[in-house]
């Protein structure tokens, strides 16, 4: 392992004034594409990766870092204060985070998104920093048959999200997975269901469908409701109250059982390559949801709700990095990109690397920790100027907002078929929508379709064919069974919700 | 737009009084892409954007790289296929996947070998078969009694080829291997490292590994030994007529006019020289950079189909 | 008026038959070899529609559609991104950005010079100077 005066010349490393420099402009650039709808941190990391190569490794893998943390509180800026999320781990904060705006609280709603999301993220960061060793091997355990049970299992929790009909709620995912099925088969890799577009092979673009679904598709009917009154785009209602505008100690507090639930989940997903943080989001306010006493209150501007989500989904990116550092491998693409910075700096992510990099590492420890502290920082600034954009009239920031997303999915998906897809995909998100299918689970079940076919054909190769072989895999068994009583739960508190 | 135009010559007349002058008249009318048939933070894509970032430099040329993904660089080179030939877009792939296509289902890619302008390669991957370093054998060999002996073993790949590959050791030894398909070979190494599979392919990256201890090479997939493991076989050396050599290549839409296809393959080649792309190809390829050149990359495509025709027709 | 739910569970329930008949054994490839074919996990899923679509039949429930001018304004709408996007893949958007802009401002009913100024010719020259001229990328 390290020694000590290593690490601690790798932190110091990091507090030099150029290195700082740098993690905070990757703060603010992160911040402002994060929020921006159709472009997203992962085009910037994208972009400005050839651009390291003249730099320092600490300075230019701290800008990067800087980039993909800033994005996670950016993103949570146009979910809460428009219902228009870019990506859909955004969509479970903007479930609360949305009608809190609404009532006339954008600054505490966003406030609250972003303190939950450092905590979240410090949080996963710290267990990186401390334990990523042994549950490093705990994911190396995670096989595909315990994948797929861990899918399951996610499936199962989900279920507290479904809505009045059950029936209903199965056909939403259904229709999700089956658009996952789109594109090269995962084992054999012959096109399926791609009508001749090519373009098609890997699927539908994620950003696609992610932006179609979630943004464009509300952006559709705020533009049908609009019928003529010209309106501010959020209706910033002062209430006159200063506590509408901030949000206090006590109501931190508060969430702390919340904010600690949801960075654990965040974070034990993050460090198993593949899951991501769509189903950490949506797994934790599930959870909160049921755990909490007055569940109907959710969905109408519970903070307990945007704390779940986001502190959910900021964990994932910390605790990512537990496989990428300590086996080389990425869990997101995001951590593939800065796995791609380190490798342009000829250091291979991997068994060795705390050995023959530990300065470095220690340093970019360093930089994570500190771009923590920046986020909340520039947050405080960003929100404010955000929640001025958004005051503008909403005509103004719809049709920008149309022109973003055409060209942010152009350039994500490498052309105009992406904003096809997309424009696709807000028409199918708009009827299911009015139509009473959730779109959300439509979404989750989208992003975890492929994932949940490929670990089922390995698991299925690995077992010989032969289910019963489960038994000997004690991890997945334990998955399993606590699918089914949480299946039980769910639904039973779901239907006794609706009976009311 | 007349704004835009005025801004573009501006900037273009500037930056080309300020090119080397090394390459000679030709220039692409507006930004040249350098398109990446795979996803953004993967190896090819690592080469590439710091190719594209060095051809800029040096040729004063906007370059502009991009992810094109689907089907392993099926769908770039099938929009490039159907480009008109101006010399404004490069296609950068990899041979196995596109191969495979065309020997499989050629009725159903929309185009074929000679839809393209060859403009050279940058490395070959070193495909490896490898396996954890305590298990229960050593060689191929080893492997292929250990799998007869308990009724079968899983092997990972991350590539259709490599599946045929072993199909190839199945169908002479009745190995009874079975196969994992993996998404990228990182997944293919957890698998490895969990103990889930007890081989599997891997095409750069598992030098780290081999280096640290964690695993060890039981053969090479290529035509051909790799420096960093020069006493570990081909798979061709042990007597199985097959083997997959996948080059990191560049095409354009054919029909380019002969002076900007050669100006474009000269500022690959120059990009491809500087100390900068050497340096991250051998970080990111653990092999040496290669640039057969324009006339062997058709070449290397040629008899890269027949090879492919070879490993279908077991 | 018919139920929503009846409706819509009639349509999952085509498009789960059109689905397992038509589509799935045109556009998909068959593989005889492996535990998980190409085409098993997409089979059980247009079964399941079939069943849903079935089910919901039997157990629908009172949804209503909300308001049937909004989805037709929805609809107006979606045909002017359309035609948008079509006019982008013909003109470019430095051209088709300020059209479509002007389209959807004026049909939401914004008439102040100013505000109509800043969405057609701002916020396109802004994307312009960020994309092109910052990042280096091109425009579609």
């Amino acid at each position: 392992m390290v020694d000590f005066a290593t690490m601690i010349a790798g932190f110091s490393d990091a507090f030099t004034l150029w290195n700082l420099g740098f993690v905070l402009f990757g703060v603010v650039v992160g911040q402002f594409v994060g929020a921006v709808p159709g472009i997203g941190p992962v085009m910037a990391m994208a972009i400005a990766i050839p651009f390291t190569f003249g730099m320092d490794p600490l300075a230019g893998i701290g800008f990067l870092v800087g980039v993909n943390k800033g994005g996670l509180v950016g993103g949570a800026v146009p979910a809460v204060l428009m219902n228009t999320p870019g990506t859909p781990d955004a969509a479970a904060t903007a479930l609360d985070g949305y009608p809190l705006s609404k009532a006339g609280k954008p600054l505490k709603a966003t406030k609250m998104a972003l303190f939950s999301s450092v905590t979240g993220d410090t949080f996963s960061d710290i267990v990186l920093i401390t334990v990523s060793a042994p549950l490093a091997i705990i994911a190396l355990k995670m096989g595909p048959i315990e994948i797929f049970a861990l899918m399951i299992f996610t499936f199962s929790v989900l279920s507290g999200l479904i809505g009045a009909s059950l029936i209903k709620g199965i056909i939403a995912a259904t229709l999700g997975l089956l658009c996952g099925t789109v594109g090269a088969d995962p084992e054999h890799y012959t096109p399926r269901l791609i009508f001749g577009q090519f373009e098609l092979y890997d699927g539908f673009p994620l950003a696609a469908v992610a932006i179609g679904m979630l943004a464009i598709s509300e952006i559709l009917r705020r533009l049908a409701q609009s019928q003529g009154r010209v309106r501010p785009a959020v209706d910033l209602k002062d209430t006159g109250h200063a506590a509408d505008r901030r949000v206090s100690w006590a109501e931190y507090w508060a969430c702390r059982f919340t904010m600690l639930r949801g960075a654990s989940i965040g974070t034990l997903l993050g460090a198993m390559p593949g899951i991501g943080s769509t189903a950490a989001a949506f797994m934790s306010y599930a959870a909160t949801k049921s755990a909490s006493d007055a569940p109907e209150s959710f969905g109408k501007g519970n903070l307990q709700g945007i704390a779940a989500a986001e502190s959910a989904n900021s964990a994932v990116v910390g605790s990512n990095l537990i496989p990428l550092l300590t086996l080389g491998i990425p869990g997101s693409v995001g951590a593939a990109l800065i796995i791609s910075a380190f490798m342009i700096h000829g250091i291979q992510p991997g068994p060795l690397l705390f050995q023959d990099q530990g300065r470095l590492i220690y340093g970019l420890f360093g930089a994570m920790i500190m771009a923590n502290l920046m986020n909340l920082l520039v947050g405080q600034v960003g929100l404010r100027f955000w929640i001025k954009v958004v005051a503008a009239p909403e005509t103004m920031i719809f049709a920008s907002a149309l022109l973003l997303c055409i060209v942010g999915v152009s350039l994500a998906t490498g052309g105009l078929f992406g904003v096809a897809v997309m424009l696709g995909f807000a028409g199918l998100g708009y009827l299911m929508a009015s139509f009473g299918y959730s779109v959300v689970i439509f979404i989750i079940a989208f992003f975890l379709g492929p994932r949940f076919e490929s670990s089922l054909g390995q698991g299925l190769v690995l077992l010989n064919g032969d289910l019963t072989g489960v038994i000997y895999h004690p991890i997945a068994m334990i998955l399993l069974l606590c699918s089914a009583a949480s299946l039980v739960w769910f639904l039973r508190q779901n239907q006794h919700a609706h009976e009311d | 737009m007349t704004l835009r135009k005025t801004l573009a010559g501006l900037v273009a007349g500037l930056s080309m009084t300020l090119a080397s002058g090394a390459l000679a008249d030709w220039a692409p009318k507006g930004p040249l892409k350098l398109q990446i048939g795979f996803a953004a933070g993967g190896s090819t894509d690592t080469m590439g954007r710091v190719i594209a970032k060095v051809m800029k430099e040096q040729t004063g040329w906007n370059v502009i790289a991009e992810n094109k993904t689907g089907g392993g660089g099926l769908a770039m080179f099938t929009g490039i296929s159907k480009m008109p030939a101006r010399g404004t877009v490069i296609g950068m792939g990899v041979n196995m996947p596109i191969l495979v296509n065309l020997n499989k289902r050629p009725e159903q890619v929309p185009f074929d070998l000679d839809s393209f302008d060859y403009l050279g390669t940058v490395a070959r991957a070193q495909v490896a078969l490898v396996a954890r370093a305590d298990a229960p054998f050593d060689d191929l060999a080893g492997m292929i009694d250990y799998s007869k002996a308990n009724g079968g073993i899983a092997v990972s790949f991350d590539a259709a080829p490599q599946k045929l590959l072993m199909e190839v050791v199945n169908a002479k030894e009745a190995a009874d291997f079975r196969f994992v398909s993996t998404k990228g070979e990182a997944e293919g190494q957890k698998l490895i490292l969990g103990g889930q599979v007890m081989a599997g392919f891997s095409a750069g990256t598992h030098v780290k590994y081999l280096d640290s201890g964690d695993f060890k090479m039981i053969a090479v997939g290529n035509n051909s030994r790799h420096s960093y493991a020069p006493n570990t076989p081909t798979i061709n050396d042990l007597g199985y007529d097959a083997y997959v050599d996948p080059y990191f290549y560049f095409a354009t839409t054919a029909g380019t006019d002969p002076e900007a296809k050669a100006a474009l393959a000269d500022a690959l080649a120059a990009a491809i020289e500087s100390d900068e792309v050497q340096k991250v190809v051998r970080n990111v390829a653990s092999t040496d950079p290669l640039n057969l050149g324009a006339e062997a990359t058709k070449a290397m495509m040629v008899d890269g189909l027949q090879n492919v025709g070879v490993l279908f027709g077991q | 008026m018919i139920n929503a739910d009846r409706a819509s569970g009639l349509g999952v329930f085509v498009l789960g038959l059109m689905l397992y008949f038509v589509v799935i054994p045109e556009q998909i490839e068959t593989v005889d070899e492996g535990w998980m074919r190409p085409n098993s996990l997409p089979n059980v899923l247009a079964l399941v529609l079939m069943g849903c679509g079935l089910l919901l039949q039997l157990r629908a429930t009172a949804h209503r559609i909300e308001n049937p001018r909004e989805m037709a304004m929805a609809a107006l709408y979606f045909v002017v991104l359309a035609l948008g996007l079509a006019a982008i893949s013909l003109l470019g958007f430095t051209y088709a950005a300020p059209i479509l802009a002007a389209a959807v401002m004026l049909l939401m009913g914004e008439r102040r010079p100013v505000w109509l100024g800043l969405g057609i010719f701002g916020t396109p020259l802004v994307i312009w100077l960020v994309v092109e001229q910052a990042l280096g990328r091109v425009l579609p």
